[in-house]
C-alpha cells in the first residue's frame, strides 16, 4: 500500500518535471512569437484608428482610414490583382504539380530522382532573384522569350511583355507558377507513393484504364496532400511581393500593384502608418475568407486505404 | 546529471536571448547605422569616430568620401548607399525606426517630405557661424531650395541638377540634324531616325518621367510668367483651367511619341530601368536622352561618341525653355546621434570647400558654390544654363510630396502611352491628389 502510493507520488512528480521542463524550452520560442509576432498583430489594430507617420505621436482618428480605403481605386485594384495571382497561380501550380507527380510514378528510381530534383528546384531560388530572371527573359529589346520568337517564326507574338496590359498579368502568374509548381510535385508524389501498389493492380484486373485510376483512386486518395498543397500555393499567391517588384515594381501606371506592395508603399513611402494598418487589417479579413473557402471547398469524404 | 545539463541549456537559451535583446536596444539609443556597426567613441579620445552617410552609389560620392578621410584621418565614413526610386522609403524607415544614418542625401526642393514631418536638424547655426562665413561661399539661389520658410536651413546643398536633354553628337553630326528648338524640330528628326531603326528617345523611366513633363514649364510660363511654379506648389487646378490644357498638351505629344514607336525600347520604353535606358543611348539605339545633368559623368564614361547636352524644344519658335533645378542636398536626421553631429558638420563642409566642390566638378556635376573651380567645357555649357534664366528651382509638381512625386515620375506618362488611363483621367487624378495634398497641409 504505501510502496504503491509512493509509486504514484514518484510518478506525479515527474510528470510535474517534465511539464515545467516542457514548459522551461518552449518560453523563448513563446517569447519570440508574442514580442515578434503577436504583440505587433495586436498593435495594428489601434494603429489603424490613428494617424502616425512613424515618427512622433499617434493621433487618433476614429475610421477615417477606413473611409478612405473605400474611396481609394488603387487599393481595389492592388486587391483584385492579388486575388487574380492567387486564385489563378494556385490552380496553375497544383494542376501542374499533380499531373507531374502522377507522371513522375513511371519513371525509374533514379532518373525519377533527379527529375523531381530539377522540377523543384525553382522552389528554391528567392523571389526576387526569380523575378530578375524573368525580367531578363521578358524584356523586349534583348529579351529571350522575343528571341526565341523570332527564331521560331513566330515574331508577330513578340510585344513587350510587362507593359503590354493584356499580357503583364498572366506573365507575372506564369513567373508564380513556374517558381511554384514544385511544392504540389513533391507533395503529392510522396502522397502517391503511400498508396498500396496491390490497390492499383487489382484496379487494373477490375479492368480500370490510366485515366480511370488517376481520377477515381490516386486523387481522391490524395485529396489532403492536394488541398495542403493548394493553401500553400494559395497563400503564396496573396502574399505575393517581391516577384513583382523586380518584374514590374508595381507598373505600368500601378496596373500591377498588389495589396502588400501598396501596404508597404503607404507605410514607408507615404509614412502613412495608420492608413498602411487600415490596409493590412482588411487583407487580414480577405485571406480568413480565402481559407473559409478553400476549407469549404475540399470538405467531404475522405478515403483510407 | 542529464537533468542538470537540460536545466543549463534552458537557462543559456532564456539569457542568451535577454542578452541579444538587449542589446540591439543599447546598440539602437547609440548607432545610427542602418544595419551596420558603428565604432562609437567620445569626443577627443583620439580614437576613430565613424558616421553612417546614406546616399546613392557613385563615384562623386567614392571621391568625396576618400578626400574627406584623408583631410580627417580620425574620422571615418561608413557610406550605406541607396537607390533613387527608394531613396525617401529607405531613409524615413531608418529615421522612424530610431536607427537612422548620421547624414543623408536627398534634393532640395523636395526635402519638405522630411522637414514637413520633422525628421530635418536646422543647420542655420552652423551655416551662420563666423559671420556667416560658410554661408558666403554657397550660391544664394541654391540654398534657397532647402530654406524654410521660417529661415530654416534644412539642408546643405552641394551640387545643383537640372533635367535636361543629353544627345549623341556625332550620330547627329553624321545626319546633318542641327538641335532642334521646337517639337515639330524634334519630331522630324525621330522620323527620319526610325527609317532606320534607330529610336528617337529613351529617359530613365522607371522614376524619372518628370524629366519629360518639363516639356510643360514653357507653355505654362506662357500663360503667365510664375505659372510654372505655382502649378508645381499645388496651387492651380489641374482640371479645366489653362494650366491643365498645356499639361494635357505635352501628355499628348509624348503619347504620341510613344504610339509611333520613338521610344526606346518601344513598347517597353515606360517600364524601363536606368541602366537599359543609359545602355541604349550608350549603344546607340536612340539619339537623345532625357535625363538629369548629373548624368553627364555617366554618359561621357559609357559612350564612345561626343555628347552634346541642350535645354528641351518648345511648342513655338521663340518660346524660351525652362527648366526646374534641383539641388543634392545633405541633411542630418533630427534624431541622429547628438555626439557625431560636428563629425557630420566637417563632412558638409568638406563637401563644399574648394577642394570638394573641385571632386563635384570634375565628375561634371554642378557646384553648389561661388567658388572659382576648374571646370569642362561639358559642364561649363551646363553651368552656363544656371545664369540664363532658363533654369528655375522647384518648378516640378514632385516637391508637393510622395505621392505627387510617384505619380509624376510614374504615372504622368505610362498610364496614357499604355492605354490604362486616359488622358483627362490622368489630369483628374493629379487633381484629386493636389486636393489631398493640400488638405493634408492644412
Amino acid at each position: 500500500m504505501i510502496g504503491r502510493c509512493t509509486e504514484m507520488n514518484r510518478s506525479k512528480h515527474m510528470k510535474r518535471k517534465y511539464t515545467f521542463m516542457g514548459v522551461l524550452f518552449l518560453m523563448p520560442a513563446i517569447g519570440l512569437y508574442l514580442l515578434f509576432m503577436a504583440y505587433p498583430l495586436a498593435d495594428v489594430i489601434p494603429l489603424s484608428l490613428s494617424s502616425w507617420t512613424g515618427f512622433g505621436e499617434r493621433k487618433f482618428v476614429g475610421l477615417v482610414n477606413y473611409q478612405n480605403l473605400l474611396g481609394d481605386k488603387i487599393f481595389f485594384r492592388a486587391l483584385k490583382n492579388t486575388i487574380y495571382f492567387a486564385f489563378f497561380s494556385s490552380i496553375i501550380s497544383v494542376a501542374l504539380g499533380v499531373m507531374l507527380a502522377w507522371l513522375n510514378l513511371y519513371i525509374r528510381r533514379f532518373l525519377g530522382n533527379v527529375c523531381r530534383t530539377i522540377l523543384f528546384a525553382p522552389n528554391m531560388i528567392a523571389p526576387t532573384i526569380t523575378g530578375l530572371m524573368f525580367l531578363f527573359i521578358f524584356t523586349e529589346d534583348i529579351g529571350l522569350l522575343n528571341g526565341i520568337l523570332e527564331a521560331i517564326g513566330l515574331g508577330k507574338l513578340q510585344t513587350a511583355w510587362l507593359v503590354n496590359s493584356k499580357t503583364v498579368l498572366p506573365s507575372i502568374v506564369a513567373v508564380t507558377v513556374w517558381r511554384q509548381f514544385g511544392l504540389p510535385m513533391v507533395l503529392c508524389f510522396a502522397g502517391l507513393q503511400n498508396i498500396p501498389a496491390a490497390l492499383i493492380e487489382s484496379a487494373y484486373l477490375d479492368g480500370a484504364n490510366n485515366r480511370q485510376i488517376l481520377f477515381r483512386i490516386y486523387l481522391p486518395l490524395i485529396k489532403p496532400m492536394i488541398e495542403l498543397s493548394t493553401m500553400f500555393t494559395m497563400l503564396g499567391g496573396l502574399k505575393i511581393y517581391d516577384t513583382v517588384v523586380a518584374l514590374t515594381g508595381g507598373g505600368p501606371s500601378k496596373l500591377t500593384v498588389v495589396m502588400p506592395m501598396w501596404i508597404v508603399e503607404n507605410a514607408y513611402a507615404y509614412t502613412s502608418f495608420g492608413y498602411a494598418s487600415a490596409l493590412s487589417v482588411v487583407f487580414v479579413i480577405v485571406v480568413f475568407i480565402f481559407l473559409i473557402i478553400l476549407n469549404r471547398v475540399f470538405r467531404g469524404e475522405e478515403y483510407e486505404y | 546529471m542529464k537533468k542538470y545539463f537540460s536545466l543549463l541549456l534552458c537557462v543559456l537559451i532564456i539569457v542568451s536571448l535577454l542578452g541579444g535583446c538587449s542589446g540591439q536596444s543599447g546598440a539602437s539609443e547609440s548607432t545610427q547605422s542602418t544595419g551596420t556597426n558603428q565604432a562609437a567613441s567620445t569626443a577627443g579620445s583620439g580614437e576613430t569616430k565613424t558616421i553612417t552617410f546614406g546616399v546613392g552609389a557613385g563615384d562623386l560620392t567614392n571621391e568625396l568620401v576618400a578626400g574627406f578621410e584623408k583631410a580627417n584621418p580620425d574620422i571615418k565614413v561608413e557610406v550605406v548607399t541607396n537607390e533613387t526610386a527608394t531613396r525617401e522609403q529607405v531613409i524615413k524607415t531608418g529615421i522612424a525606426a530610431g536607427d537612422p544614418v548620421d547624414l543623408a542625401q536627398y534634393w532640395g526642393t523636395r526635402l519638405n517630405t522630411f522637414s514637413d514631418i520633422g525628421m530635418c536638424t536646422d543647420l542655420k547655426s552652423y551655416l551662420d557661424a563666423d559671420d556667416g562665413a560658410w554661408r558666403k561661399d554657397i550660391t544664394e539661389a541654391v540654398l534657397k531650395t532647402s530654406t524654410g520658410i521660417n529661415g530654416e536651413v534644412w539642408g546643405i546643398p552641394i551640387s545643383a541638377t537640372y533635367h535636361v536633354v543629353f544627345y549623341n553628337k556625332t550620330m547627329m553630326d553624321k545626319y546633318g540634324f542641327k538641335e532642334p528648338e521646337t517639337w515639330d524640330e524634334m519630331t522630324k528628326i525621330f522620323e527620319t531616325l526610325k527609317k532606320d531603326n534607330i529610336f528617337g528617345f529613351t529617359t530613365n523611366s522607371v522614376s524619372m518621367q518628370d524629366c519629360m513633363y518639363g516639356l510643360t514649364y514653357s507653355l505654362l510660363e506662357e500663360i503667365k510668367p510664375g505659372t510654372a511654379w505655382s502649378a508645381a506648389n499645388g496651387d492651380v487646378s489641374f482640371v479645366d483651367t489653362p494650366e491643365s490644357d498645356a499639361i494635357k498638351e505635352v501628355i499628348e505629344l509624348v503619347k504620341g511619341w510613344y504610339n509611333k514607336g520613338y521610344w526606346y525600347p518601344g513598347e517597353g520604353g515606360i517600364n524601363t530601368s536606368p541602366d537599359d535606358s543609359n545602355a541604349g543611348f550608350a549603344q546607340g539605339r536612340c539619339m537623345f536622352i532625357f535625363n538629369y545633368s548629373g548624368a553627364l559623368g555617366i554618359h561621357e564614361a559609357s559612350c564612345d561618341f561626343d555628347i552634346g547636352v541642350m535645354l528641351k524644344p518648345v511648342k513655338k519658335a521663340g518660346m524660351k525653355s525652362y527648366e526646374n533645378m534641383e539641388t543634392d542636398v545633405y541633411f542630418i536626421p533630427s534624431n541622429a546621434p547628438k555626439k557625431n553631429i560636428d563629425s557630420s558638420i566637417k563632412f558638409i563642409k568638406y563637401m563644399t570647400s574648394q577642394e570638394g566642390q573641385q571632386i563635384v566638378a570634375d565628375t561634371r556635376t554642378v557646384p553648389a558654390t561661388t567658388l572659382n573651380l576648374n571646370i569642362s567645357e561639358g559642364l561649363k555649357e551646363l553651368v552656363g544654363y544656371s545664369a540664363t534664366g532658363n533654369i528655375i528651382a522647384g518648378l516640378n509638381p514632385c516637391r508637393m510630396g510622395s505621392k505627387m512625386q510617384s505619380f509624376i515620375k510614374q504615372e504622368v506618362f505610362s498610364g496614357p502611352c499604355s492605354n490604362t488611363r486616359s488622358i483627362d483621367d490622368t489630369l483628374k487624378e493629379m487633381e484629386n491628389l493636389r486636393l489631398v495634398i493640400k488638405s493634408q497641409a492644412k
